[in-house]
């Protein structure tokens, strides 16, 4: 299963480390309105949200792309742009529905890697609001959140979780019947 | 010309009496010479204003500074700097948020302004292009609200605020400089002098970034820093809690000030601690650019009277400020009174401390129900509080005395207000009680703009480890520095300095100074240093930074002696010296005169002063580099002339 990035609003602090990183890893230098990942914030209502690429299987970048130079790397699971190919003509661009392909500050197109497999976004973030995990890890995670809370509060089920949590393993869910 | 790697390069001089912008190169030599943020605003200052001139006159002069590491993974402070119309010295503040790195994406180090606008203006500074531009609209609108104007104006949330509210246009003594809406330039009276100016805000955006000089140790060192600290046992309990833990801290240790600087004890402090904030009012963490300490929260009061507050940037300031100093234990109006403060563009700590005086002075009957629009001043009233701060900053009625801060305010009053003030060079004091850490107390009274922690506190004389002890006392030469009763003359004027310089180079560089030793974490000037060099290609050893450091410490006290400043100046001020402290842990400790005088006496041998004067010696001058600032200061007959 490839992993994935994913982000969590509620753990970010709005430092926007992730941008200074992900800037400096990709051009040398550290200037946000190069950066791949992107933080959204509001001081007013104390909400930051940081986005990126989201890696879609069957990229609509891909697809509109004329010369086929989006290609998804098959050990990183990142829609890679391979440069040798690409003329800028920035298809990707207007194809893609959540503004995952972005425009750099000299008009070429620019595009999460995820750093060929160790994003620096995730390894800088103190919080952990950016992680990079195979969806079992934490779809799994909230799964049993769901399973503990809600559904089990209701009385209808009676559930359980076996596996320890947060040692990454594949946890199950046992559904023991109705109470 | 080689690239610029940190710096980008650039000043940027507006003149606001002529309309007139210009665009300055950074010099090189002068870039390393004095670094950046509060070392080259310094000499700024020191070169563009004449001594006497009137703090909120077109003469007077404003910088915004950043430094190297401003807008990188590692900081993103800047600093203002002017004459203080608080003090008539030095008027310095340092902010985090995110204006900073703004302002050199967009292309400039510092921003200079000149001169008085005729009509309120704001700066407009868009990826190096600059305006100034009519703020008709702006002036009389808080804070949040220019934030929001002026991005909308562009439909950029991206755009960052620096700004004033409405205590800044009215010029009160104390008004600060807000960005991010809620980090300021808080002391000092930064604000009035923007006010005075007409100058409403300066905005900025920018896609230009911040060249690496060495991109792979830069990341390698970042790294390093943010694990190191990690593993501290100062992680624990900062980047969760924040500053307001230090209300159940300094509670402990007998430094926490209340009621006006009686004591330090007060019933009902349980209910402002820090663990009560975080565990009631705090929603979640967050940070100032390029920050993994996270020690700011944003805040929602749930329920009670003050149901609906919610903002960021709560810190230990603040709550004393509102809370301890004026006998308030109601959280949610010290939350409500730092709202407005940040929306109004207040210093809390010299508004509370007006607020806490004036209470003060009304249960000693100095003023009664005629001086304050027939209003009571009770110890602890947070709606009162509030009501004050809406007046203080409009200048409406009794706000208008209260405006003036505590010092002006005391000699306005008259009738033995002024003996009840607790102040160092009229700047009254950061949330610390110094009475009984004698060390802490030489670090406000020497620091250079006035009663301060943020510009060197002894914290050795805080530390509990034996080892941490033992090692302070062997850097610092003496068993006493670690001994907060002791007026140790050889190793708590070493101390001082030692951490008036960490305070001065973090400050420079532009890095939180709670991101270093100062609180704490692993993080030394030898490794600000490291930082620095990474980012600027300029090799900075600690030694190196050591002397920039007290070159600029030399022309802050240069440019206050211009000014006016006696070695009296650097005493305590009378209550510190003749009133003990009348509760809490130090119960009864006070500044003695004799005793302070001779540790202060140390404290001019050990950095390069006159003893008698307490000016700096003209060889101390020289080995700095400044042969005119010694030459400045002969001419005036403060220093010997010659070497």
């Amino acid at each position: 299963m490839k992993k994935l990035l994913f982000f969590f609003p509620e753990k970010c602090t709005g430092c926007r480390v992730c941008e200074s990183m992900c800037s400096l890893t990709h051009t040398g230098e550290i200037n946000p309105a190069r950066s791949r990942i992107r933080v959204f914030k509001s001081e007013k209502d104390g909400t930051d949200l940081p986005m990126t690429c989201l890696q879609c299987e069957d990229a609509l970048c891909a697809k509109a792309c004329p010369v086929g130079a989006i290609k998804l790397d098959p050990i990183t699971g990142a829609q890679v742009t391979d440069t040798t190919l690409c003329f800028n003509c920035r298809m990707c661009v207007i194809a893609c529905p959540f503004g995952g392909t972005l425009v750099d500050i000299d008009n070429r197109i620019m595009r999460c890697d995820l750093c060929g497999g160790d994003p620096q976004c995730v390894k800088f973030c103190e919080t952990k609001a950016i992680e990079f995990l195979t969806p079992d890890e934490i779809v799994l995670a909230r799964l049993k959140q769901t399973a503990m809370g809600p559904l089990y509060a209701t009385g209808g089920l009676v559930a359980r979780v076996t596996g320890s949590p947060g040692d990454g393993g594949t946890q199950l869910l046992q559904i023991d019947g109705c109470r | 010309m080689a690239e610029w790697c940190g710096w980008v390069g650039r000043i940027l001089d507006v003149d606001l009496s002529r309309g007139t912008i210009k665009e300055l190169p950074l010099d090189r030599r002068f870039a390393e010479t004095y670094l950046g943020g509060r070392g080259i605003n310094m000499r700024l200052l020191y070169d563009n204003v004449k001594p006497g001139i009137d703090p909120l006159g077109p003469e007077n002069v404003l910088l915004i500074g950043t430094g190297p590491l401003t807008g990188t993974a590692v900081g993103g402070r800047c600093q203002v700097t002017t004459k203080s119309p608080m003090t008539g010295l030095l008027g310095d503040s340092n902010a985090g948020g995110f204006f900073g790195a703004s302002l050199k994406y967009a292309g400039f180090d510092h921003v200079i302004v000149r001169g008085q606008s005729r009509t309120p203006v704001y700066l407009w500074i868009d990826d190096g292009r600059v305006e100034i531009r009519d703020a008709g609209e702006l002036w009389g609108q808080d804070t949040w609200r220019i934030t929001d104007m002026i991005r909308q104006r562009e439909r950029d949330e991206n755009i960052q605020v620096m700004g004033i509210g409405q205590a800044g246009e009215n010029q009160v003594r104390f008004a600060c400089v807000i960005n991010s809406i809620s980090r300021a330039n808080g002391r000092t009276g930064t604000g009035a002098v923007m006010g005075s100016k007409r100058l409403k805000a300066i905005a900025a955006r920018g896609r230009r970034g911040i060249k690496i000089a060495d991109p792979r140790t830069f990341k390698d060192l970042v790294w390093q820093f943010m694990n190191g600290a990690r593993k501290s046992p100062t992680f624990e309990w900062y980047p969760k809690y924040g500053t307001p833990i230090l209300t159940e801290v300094k509670e402990k240790m007998g430094t926490v000030p209340v009621k006006n600087w009686a004591g330090s004890e007060l019933p009902g402090t349980e209910n402002i601690t820090g663990k009560a904030f975080y565990e009631r009012y705090a929603v979640k963490h967050r940070a100032c650019h390029g920050c993994w300490a996270h020690c700011d929260h944003y805040y929602t009061v749930k329920d009670g009277p003050w149901k609906g507050t919610a903002g960021p940037g709560l810190e230990y300031e603040s709550v004393n400020a509102f809370g301890s100093r004026c006998g308030n234990t109601d959280f949610g109006s010290i939350l409500a009174a730092n709202n407005l403060a940040n929306q109004y563009g207040l210093d809390v700590v010299s508004a509370g401390g007006a607020i806490a005086l004036a209470m003060d002075l009304y249960e000693r009957g100095i003023i009664t129900e005629a001086d304050t629009d027939g209003v009571p001043l009770r110890w602890g009233d947070g709606q009162l509080i509030v009501d004050l701060l809406h007046k203080m900053a409009r200048r409406e009625g009794f706000g208008d005395i209260l405006a003036e801060g505590p010092y002006w305010m005391a000699q306005r009053i008259g009738r033995g207000a002024p003996a009840r003030v607790m102040h160092n060079k009229k700047l009254d004091p950061t949330a610390v009680e110094i009475r009984g850490y004698k060390g802490y107390a030489l670090s406000y009274t020497t620091s250079t703009r006035g009663a301060d922690h943020l510009r060197g506190l002894l914290k050795t004389e805080a530390m509990g480890h034996a080892h941490i002890r033992a090692e302070a006392q062997k850097k610092f030469g003496s068993a006493g520095v670690t001994d907060p009763g002791a007026y140790d003359p050889e190793g708590k004027p070493r101390g001082v300095q030692w951490y008036q310089h960490l305070s001065l180079i973090a400050d420079m560089a532009e890095i939180c100074k709670f991101n270093t030793f100062w609180v704490g974490f692993p993080i030394y000037i030898e490794d600000i240093g490291k930082m620095l060099t990474a980012v600027t290609g300029v090799e900075f050893t600690e030694q190196q930074l050591v002397e920039v450091a007290e070159r600029v410490f030399n022309i802050e006290k240069a440019y206050n002696i211009r000014e006016g400043f006696t070695r009296e100046d650097d005493m305590p001020c009378e209550r510190q010296m003749t009133e003990p402290l009348g509760s809490g842990p130090l119960k009864g400790e006070y500044l003695d005169r004799e005793k302070f005088a001779r540790m202060l006496e140390g404290y001019y041998r050990i950095t390069g002063g006159d003893p008698t004067t307490g000016f700096p010696l003209p060889e101390t001058l020289h080995r700095l580099g400044l042969p005119d600032v010694a030459a400045d200061l002969a001419a005036l007959g403060k220093i010997p002339k010659g070497r």
